[in-house]
């Protein structure tokens, strides 16, 4: 079974992605923050991260940063879920090692979903 | 004096920094519960719908419908901010217009569909050459002008799009056979917020916010965007990109 980590500080965005993920059939864990995400994709890693940017203590890009300098965890895939859009951001989500970055206000789960199998199925 | 001059402009600089940090976060932070609406009821509407009756389902749609009203309100409106900061970045790259054109139209055939539009796209004999633009920016025109076609075309209803080169320039044309723009109201179509009063009449989302946007962006690109339009009869959009 799938092992999928979504970092969210948002209680009922975090809720409706875990219940969306784990009714398709994957095992699910969360970090409502950026201390913890690190930790637990260190002690524990997933595979895959849904990230999002605007977090507690450390923010997405920084996470996504860490991870990708880590060896034991640059492979991971991380899609960005942010409800920051604009052009700049994006980029740099992509630059930075992003395999995709999705506007949480333009998805819906279903779709979100979709793009999360499609990721682990090319793997 | 110029050292007041320096001072208020620097001053007058901040503030359009702070107004633009203001919106983005504004934007941000209204997103987040609209999102969460946004999937409640996509859930609600994709899954649970044997233990609604027929009126809860329709009303579960118009909150759905007008919740993806305030997204696309706020999306337009972070646009047309970033416009008027002048930080609309504009990332150009060799891109194929057809392309575009096409996948916009996949993009938006379930609507099409519903609503029993014929639409046809219209590709030259000869290949057009792909031209350097900022690909988000002219997705999003084709988008507004397309959505726009087909929200104010009535139901069986046809759009016909088509592009043609001319060497120096690649002209797009977007038409519809919809409802048209009352020849008094047309000098003021591309002006923000702004939307004619039979639009207003179809009881249909908008913005009023689209085609300042596609101005901005087609103009940007050192190309030219102009319609023509009689009431009753249809709208035709054009829009011209440089190929330099």
């Amino acid at each position: 079974m799938k092992n999928i980590l979504v970092v969210e500080d948002d209680k009922f965005l975090r809720d409706l992605l875990v219940l969306k993920l784990k009714s398709a059939g994957m095992k699910v864990d969360i970090a409502t923050e950026g201390k913890e995400a690190l930790q637990k994709i260190e002690s524990k890693p997933p595979q895959l991260i849904l990230l999002d940017l605007i977090l507690p203590n450390i923010d997405g890009f920084e996470i996504l940063k860490r991870i990708k300098k880590d060896e034991k965890t640059a492979k991971i895939p991380v899609i960005i879920l942010s409800n920051l859009g604009e052009g700049g951001e994006v980029e740099k989500g992509v630059k930075l090692g992003a395999v995709d970055y999705l506007v949480k206000a333009h998805f819906t789960p279903e779709e979100i979903v979709a793009k999360v199998k499609k990721v682990l199925g090319e793997k | 004096m110029r050292k007041n001059i320096k001072k208020k402009n620097n001053r007058k600089e901040t503030i359009e920094r702070l107004k633009t940090e203001f919106v983005s976060l504004a934007a941000h932070q209204l997103r987040t519960p609209l999102s969460a609406i946004k999937w409640i009821l996509r859930i609600l509407l994709d899954n649970d719908t044997e233990k609604l009756t027929k009126q809860q389902i329709e009303l579960l749609e118009m909150a759905y419908q007008s919740n993806e009203r305030m997204i696309i309100l706020i999306n337009d409106l972070l646009d047309v901010t970033q416009i008027e900061e002048g930080r609309f970045l504009f990332k150009k790259k060799q891109a194929s217009l057809n392309k575009i054109i096409e996948d916009n139209i996949a993009k938006h055939k379930k609507l099409i569909k519903s609503k029993k539009i014929n639409i046809l796209f219209q590709e030259p004999k000869k290949d057009t050459p792909e031209i350097k633009i900022d690909t988000e920016k002219i997705n999003l025109v084709i988008e507004h002008i397309l959505e726009n076609a087909i929200r104010y075309t009535p139901e069986d209803g046809e759009i016909i799009v088509s592009i043609a080169c001319d060497g120096k320039h690649i002209k797009t044309t977007i038409k519809d056979s919809g409802i048209g723009i009352p020849k008094e109201q047309q000098k003021r179509v591309f002006e923000k917020f702004f939307r004619a009063d039979n639009a207003i009449k179809t009881e249909t989302e908008g913005t009023g916010l689209g085609l300042f946007i596609c101005k901005n962006i087609i103009e940007a690109h050192n190309g030219k965007i102009w319609f023509k339009s009689k009431k009753g009869k249809g709208t035709t959009f054009w829009f011209t990109l440089p190929i330099k």
